[in-house]
């Protein structure tokens, strides 16, 4: 390390040899790790999982299971969270619950994610007909109010969770394709760009390994903005009776047919909705500490 | 000595509301292998657009090479086909910019910036390149190379940049390497160091160098040979002692005047000595009327400047300039 650098950023001692990308990784996550906040999203995100897998080891009653003589009980013993209208253990529910609520939210991000930036990178880096052609398309779609499209797409296919995903991520693929190609624009009229051009690089080289990791923090703060905005518009479509039928539980639909009861038995809505909430706050965190992690320049790194 | 890249009669055109603009207007010159040819002229003059030419680096629409050739070893790189060109590209012709402190890219360490190059162009593999990359940094003199491998650009200054620069473009061992102003962000003292580098460099490796530049002085210091650009043309070329000595263009004369020199400074009693500076501004090159296009910023213009365009002219051995009078211009 010689003395002239502003950040004490930890350089490799020169002892270190040339490694490959595990070591990297492993170096770079634990660097991750070194932040508090870091560990505490990442470990609630981690447990939001877990929890999603070991749904039907921890849950004490069966989804389903019915008991009118114990309907709208308030949280307590045996019913940790209370029952519903229908005497259905809340708690059960929200675990089995966030089963569905979180495939669906990360697997329509990750859709939205995958195709909107690989469009929207198109989009921006050739620029020209290209550019024209890809985003009235994408301004077509973004013309008709997602939850209609939605609603059109999910009447047509049927209400299960594949039609609901691929319904809420046409939406998603616009919204990430925007905010990429906007990047994508900006970043490609940098002077490194044309430098790796005069350096022989091919355009895909280009793309992946120069442009788009400069393009990562806003794609990355709204891959985590969407996340819980999924899982809202899931409860939308529920509501309207083409989201997730009953009884399968969401956290989504659990909050929209609580609604009914807030007065006198807020507990139904109170649980799914604090667990979307930590869900939110996770994936939030998450994403924020990910976002100032990857950017080397970033001054809250150590 | 046979040259290494030769222009001939390039001409690069940019399609805009306001019409044609001929950015490059028939520009021709060489260079020699191991030779240094600088490429003088002010903002505007086309010297930048010439050399993104060369490697077909002008952004198309809106920019087009419409006429003339580029050789190099009698290839014409105007015409070869986009993947031979991208071939070339950093392996036998190398470019160096202006700005150091935003042409590396931030997210990728210095020693992977170094690699990409030698992986795509000689095959390398990752380690051995990293290792080519760590000798580069000990050619261009950046200490505890080993540990700035894996450094960002941000944790550098903008000399150290501009180093790590000249060792991604010398990395393949290019044959020409075009340097675009290389020195106009960087501090004077800075400057003397770049400049000495990439002079040290080429005697090293035999690199012919285009050096593009405003500066006289940086051209007095590196070039064998010197080429003026004026308004997308040549207007004057010669070796780098004769041009100073008897230059044979008003527009060279100007420029050397307007460089500050200290002695001169210190003649002047009382008041420093005002600078002399060139009237009036580059032409707008979408509205170049006929005639020469410094007739009217010349002192010595007459009517024939008016109406009819001088053409380039052997003055004598080596020595051409665009100029129907003749030299002192004193």
């Amino acid at each position: 390390m010689t003395g002239s650098t502003r950040t004490e950023i930890p350089m490799p001692s020169d002892e270190m040899e040339y490694r490959g990308g595990w070591s990297l990784f492993a170096e770079s996550f634990n660097r991750f790790l070194e932040l508090k906040l870091n560990r505490f999203s990442l470990g609630l995100t981690l447990f939001f999982i877990v929890l999603a897998i070991l749904a039907p080891l921890i849950a004490p009653f069966p989804y389903d299971a019915v008991d009118p003589a114990r309907g709208l009980s308030a949280p307590g013993w045996p019913h940790l969270m209370g029952t519903d209208q229908a005497g259905r253990d809340i708690f059960s529910r929200v675990l089995y619950g966030t089963q569905t609520s979180l495939s669906i939210g990360l697997v329509t991000v990750l859709l939205g994610l995958v195709a909107g930036v690989s469009l929207g990178a198109i989009s921006g880096y050739i620029g020209g007909w290209v550019d024209e052609v890809i985003m009235r398309i994408v301004e077509i779609f973004m013309s008709i109010p997602g939850i209609v499209m939605a609603l059109a797409l999910v009447s047509v296919l049927g209400p299960s969770v594949p039609s609901i995903i691929l319904a809420l991520s046409i939406r998603r693929i616009t919204q990430f394709s925007r905010v990429a190609r906007g990047s994508v624009l900006s970043v490609k009229s940098q002077d490194y760009v044309m430098a790796c051009h005069a350096l022989g690089m091919s355009n895909a080289r280009i793309v992946f390994a120069h442009v788009l990791p400069n393009c990562i923090g806003p794609i990355i703060v709204l891959a985590s903005v969407l996340l819980g905005n999924v899982i809202l518009t899931e409860s939308t479509l529920s509501f309207l009776g083409m989201g997730i039928q009953e009884p399968t539980p969401s956290w989504g639909t659990m909050i929209a047919k609580g609604n009914e009861f807030l007065t006198f038995a807020p507990w139904i809505s109170l649980f799914p909705g604090l667990f979307l909430f930590l869900t939110m706050i996770a994936f939030n965190l998450l994403g924020d500490g990910l976002r100032d992690h990857l950017d080397p320049r970033g001054g809250s790194v150590v | 000595m046979s040259p290494v890249l030769e222009l001939k009669n390039l001409q690069t055109h940019f399609e805009t509301r306001s019409g044609t603009v001929r950015a490059v207007d028939g520009v021709s010159y060489h260079v020699n292998q191991g030779e240094t040819l600088g490429v003088v002229g002010e903002s505007g003059c086309g010297k930048s657009v010439t050399s993104l030419s060369i490697l077909r680096l002008i952004p198309n629409p809106p920019g087009k090479i419409v006429g003339g050739s580029v050789l190099f070893e009698g290839e014409d790189l105007t015409q070869v086909p986009e993947n031979r060109i991208r071939a070339i590209r950093g392996k036998e012709i190398s470019m160096i910019f202006q700005e150091p402190m935003t042409s590396l890219n931030p997210m990728m360490t210095v020693g992977n910036q170094i690699s990409e190059p030698l992986i795509r162009h000689l095959g390398l593999t990752k380690k051995d390149a990293l290792d080519r990359a760590r000798e580069m940094l000990d050619l261009v003199h950046i200490p505890d190379s080993k540990s700035w491998l894996s450094g960002y650009p941000h944790q550098m200054s903008g000399g150290m940049r501009q180093r790590v620069m000249i060792a991604m473009a010398l990395a393949c061992d290019p044959k020409v390497l075009i340097a675009d102003e290389p020195t106009t962000a960087l501090d004077v003292t800075i400057q003397g160091q770049i400049l000495m580098l990439i002079k040290e460099l080429q005697e090293k490796l035999g690199t012919a160098v285009v050096m593009i530049t405003h500066d006289l002085g940086v051209v007095a210091e590196v070039a064998d040979r010197v080429v003026v650009m004026y308004a997308g043309r040549k207007v004057e070329e010669a070796d780098i002692h004769t041009l100073f000595e008897r230059p044979r263009h008003p527009y060279t004369v100007g420029l050397m005047t307007a460089i500050p020199r200290l002695d001169q400074i210190a003649e002047a009693d009382g008041d420093p000595e005002r600078l002399t500076e060139i009237p009036g501004t580059v032409p707008l090159l979408s509205e170049l009327q006929p005639g020469c296009a410094f007739k009217d910023r010349c002192a010595f213009a007459t009517e024939r400047c008016g109406q009819q365009a001088p053409a380039l002219e052997e003055k004598s051995k080596g020595h051409w300039a665009a100029c129907w009078h003749e030299a002192p211009f004193q």
